[in-house]
């Protein structure tokens, strides 16, 4: 692996419920150095969000867990955890679709799905342990569609086989995922945060253009204009008014 | 990686029903395997653990002091710690909907003890305490928002 330190160390669990789970449960008995990766192709039980899961067949597609140390941000900056992990896995998505010469377009929903054209072929779940106000460590869970070629329940979820009709070595998709992980990583850790915020506001799907919107007063029109520090979606009306939502506050149509 | 690090390693995978993990570091790589059916024995022989639950009982009566505590209260309460919220977020009291909450009234708190989720933003994070007591109200509802330094845990560290 050509990295300094993401996915040096590595633990292959041969199947697991959630390599976040295991993760955070290992750290409890084991010092892990930081950017160790647990990984598994046979992820079961993959979680989303509270109470939603991630659907996958066995041994098609990747699930791994970043373990990180980030006590130099504070925990009013962490939504640049979600940035730069967004910008990772989006990075290498591109970079692949480049290599087979698929003009797709790459982007990232806010605030933390991968998307390819209208279609998640990603998914994000960070869980960090905080003390006082300091992040301790943070457990960074990706999951990628990569082998698989059907998708029953999920509305509109991708994978890599889908779009470039190729079977991927799954190592391979991790090893470069590392890379690209290290170095926005690193990025953040050298406080280049300008670069950070410019890229994912570049890749944020539907920015700058009129959509419709749902909050609980009903469906509304509106532009994706910028994202806060604190991870805020922020909106301009029709009526030509700025509003932000945070993450129960606003649904895509 | 030290002798009592890998010896760690196999306590943790035996004990985590997974039947093959692989680590690889610079130096070294281990395969461990947990052979078909061990699982089992892992089982019976945790059993020791449940006479151990049987026995931490008292906690249960404990939980009647509190209720003497709290009239107490009244009149001192500054002798309780209070736990505030670090950030603005969605406040949980256990790591999935189907999972027990981390802490109860009456339960003793040791400093790094897991107490609380906030999650913002998709981001989940876990609230270590950063005191040693009993828990003796929560004072946020599961599931619901919390402000920067919102009370959310009454301690008695005594």
């Amino acid at each position: 692996m050509k990295t300094l330190f993401v996915g040096q160390n590595s633990i292959h669990v041969e199947s697991v419920g959630s390599t976040n789970s295991y993760a955070t449960e290992m750290m409890r008995q084991i010092e892990l150095s930081e950017g160790s990766v647990i990984y598994s192709f046979s992820q079961l039980n993959g979680r989303g969000q509270r109470g939603n899961f991630w659907e996958s067949e066995p041994n098609k597609n990747m699930a791994l867990s970043i373990v990180l140390y980030p006590r130099f941000l504070s925990v009013d900056k962490q939504f640049l955890l979600t940035k730069m992990t967004s910008l990772a896995v989006s990075d290498l998505m591109a970079e692949i679709l480049q290599d087979y010469n698929k003009s797709a377009n790459v982007s990232i929903k806010w605030p933390n799905d991968i998307y390819v054209n209208d279609k998640k072929i990603a998914g994000i779940l960070i869980e960090n342990t905080l003390k006082e106000t300091s992040i301790q460590s943070a457990v960074i869970g990706i999951g990628i569609n990569v082998n698989q070629k059907e998708f029953n329940s999920t509305k509109g979820a991708v994978s890599l086989i889908t779009l470039v009709e190729l079977e991927f070595d799954l190592q391979n998709v991790l090893e470069r995922l590392c890379e690209f992980f290290e170095a926005r990583y690193l990025q953040l850790k050298s406080n280049k945060l300008e670069r950070i915020d410019k890229a994912y506001l570049d890749r944020l799907y539907r920015i700058g253009t009129w959509a419709d919107y749902r909050d609980e007063q009903g469906v509304f029109q509106g532009r994706i204009t910028g994202v806060s520090t604190k991870g805020k979606l922020q909106l301009e009306l029709k009526s030509g008014e700025l509003k932000s939502f945070s993450l129960k506050e606003i649904g895509f149509i | 990686m030290k002798l009592n690090e890998i010896q760690d390693l196999i306590k943790f995978v035996a004990k985590s029903g997974v039947s093959e993990v692989e680590l690889e570091t610079k130096d070294v790589k281990i395969v461990i395997k947990t052979p078909a059916g061990r699982k089992e024995q892992v089982f019976v022989q945790s059993s020791p653990v449940a006479p151990s639950v049987i026995q931490s009982a008292p906690v249960a009566l404990q939980v009647a002091n509190p209720v003497v505590e709290a009239k107490v209260a009244v009149s001192d309460d500054a002798k309780y710690i209070t736990v505030k919220s670090p950030m603005i977020g969605t406040f949980y009291r256990s790591s999935s909907p189907d999972k027990p909450s981390f802490v109860n009234v009456g339960d003793e708190v040791v400093n790094g003890k897991v107490i609380c989720i906030i999650e913002a933003m998709k981001l989940f994070n876990e609230i270590e305490s950063e005191v040693k007591g009993k828990i003796v109200k929560v004072l946020v509802d599961d599931a619901t928002p919390v402000e920067y330094d919102q009370p959310l845990f009454l301690v008695d560290p005594s």
